[in-house]
C-alpha cells in the first residue's frame, strides 16, 4: 500500500482495471436493455402475427445479409487495429480505425436505406411491426453512431501521441464496445429477419 | 496521459478463422431461414448463439481474460434471457 503511495503509477493499475470492470457492469446493462427491446419486438409479433408476416416478406435479406458482413467484418479490423497498437503500429492502428469508420458509416447507410424502403411502404413508428422494429434497429443504428464518434476521437487522440505499445488500453475498451454492438446485431439479425 | 504498465499477452488467436467462421455462419443462417417449422428455429438460434459466442470469446478476449468480466456479462444475460427464450418460443 506505502509502495503504491510512493509511487503513483503503481496506483494505477488497479483504476485501469476498474476502468475495465466498470466497462463490463455497462455491457451487462446493454444486455439488459437490448434483451427488453427484443422482448418488446416478440411479444408484438404475438399480437400482431400476420401483420408482422406481411412486413417482414418485404424486408430485403440479401441487403441485411451484406450488411452483417459488413459489420462482422468492422469488428475484424478493430481486433487488427488493437493487434497493431499493441505490436507498436500506429499507422496500422491508424489505417484499420480508418477501415472501421468506412465499414461502420456503409452499414449506416444500408440501414438508412432500409428505413426510406419501410417508410415508402407505409411502415412507420405508428405501426405494429414499426415500433418494435425501427426503435430497437434505430437504437442500435445510434449505437453503431457512438461508435464511429469514438473512432473519431481516438483517430484525434492518435496525432496527440494519446496511445502506444504500453498505453492501448482506450482503443481496447473501445473495442470491447464495438464488438458488443456487433454481437447485438448478430441476435438482431436472427430475431428480426430470419426467425 | 500517464504512461499504463503492459497487462501480459496471450498468443494471438488466429481472428481470420473466426472471422471466416462468423461469414460462413451468416451464410448458413441466411439458407436455413428458407426452411419452415420447429427445425428452422432451433438451428437459426444455435447458430446466432455460436456466433455471438465467437466475437464474445475470441474478439472480446473473453476466453482470455478474467472471469470476473465473464461473470459481469453473464449475469445480464442471466437476468433477461429466460424472458426472451419463452417469447420465442411461444411466439406464432
Amino acid at each position: 500500500m506505502n509502495n503504491e503511495l510512493e509511487h503513483g503509477h503503481e496506483a494505477y493499475v488497479p483504476q485501469r482495471e476498474n476502468t475495465k470492470v466498470g466497462f463490463w457492469v455497462f455491457l451487462s446493462g446493454e444486455v439488459i436493455l437490448f434483451g427488453v427491446l427484443i422482448g418488446s419486438f416478440l411479444l408484438f409479433k404475438s399480437h400482431h402475427a400476420d401483420e408482422f408476416a406481411e412486413a417482414t416478406a418485404g424486408l430485403s435479406i440479401p441487403l441485411i445479409a451484406l450488411n452483417t458482413f459488413i459489420l462482422i467484418f468492422s469488428s475484424f479490423m478493430v481486433v487488427r487495429a488493437l493487434e497493431a497498437l499493441r505490436n507498436g503500429s500506429l499507422k496500422g492502428l491508424r489505417n484499420n480505425l480508418i477501415a472501421v469508420l468506412v465499414l461502420g458509416a456503409l452499414f449506416l447507410g444500408g440501414q438508412a436505406f432500409e428505413w426510406m424502403q419501410l417508410y415508402n411502404e407505409g411502415i412507420w413508428f405508428d405501426s405494429a411491426f414499426g415500433t418494435p422494429f425501427l426503435t430497437t434497429t434505430g437504437i442500435h443504428g445510434s449505437h453503431v453512431f457512438i461508435g464511429l464518434l469514438w473512432v473519431i476521437f481516438i483517430l484525434l487522440g492518435i496525432r496527440k501521441n494519446a496511445y502506444s505499445k504500453t498505453r492501448f488500453h482506450g482503443v481496447e475498451v473501445f473495442g470491447l464496445y464495438w464488438h458488443f454492438v456487433d454481437v447485438v446485431w448478430i441476435v438482431l439479425f436472427t430475431v428480426f429477419y430470419l426467425l | 496521459m500517464s504512461e499504463q504498465p503492459s497487462t501480459e499477452r496471450h498468443a494471438s488467436p488466429r481472428y481470420g478463422l473466426v472471422l471466416i467462421g462468423l461469414i460462413v455462419l451468416t451464410a448458413i443462417e441466411v439458407g436455413v431461414s428458407y426452411l419452415t417449422g420447429g427445425l428452422k428455429i432451433g438451428l437459426l438460434l444455435t447458430l446466432a448463439f455460436v456466433k455471438a459466442a465467437l466475437v464474445v470469446l475470441w474478439f472480446m478476449h473473453l476466453k482470455f481474460d478474467s472471469r470476473l468480466y465473464a461473470v459481469m456479462f453473464i449475469l445480464g444475460l442471466v437476468l433477461i434471457a429466460p424472458l426472451v427464450i419463452f417469447l420465442i418460443v411461444t411466439t406464432p
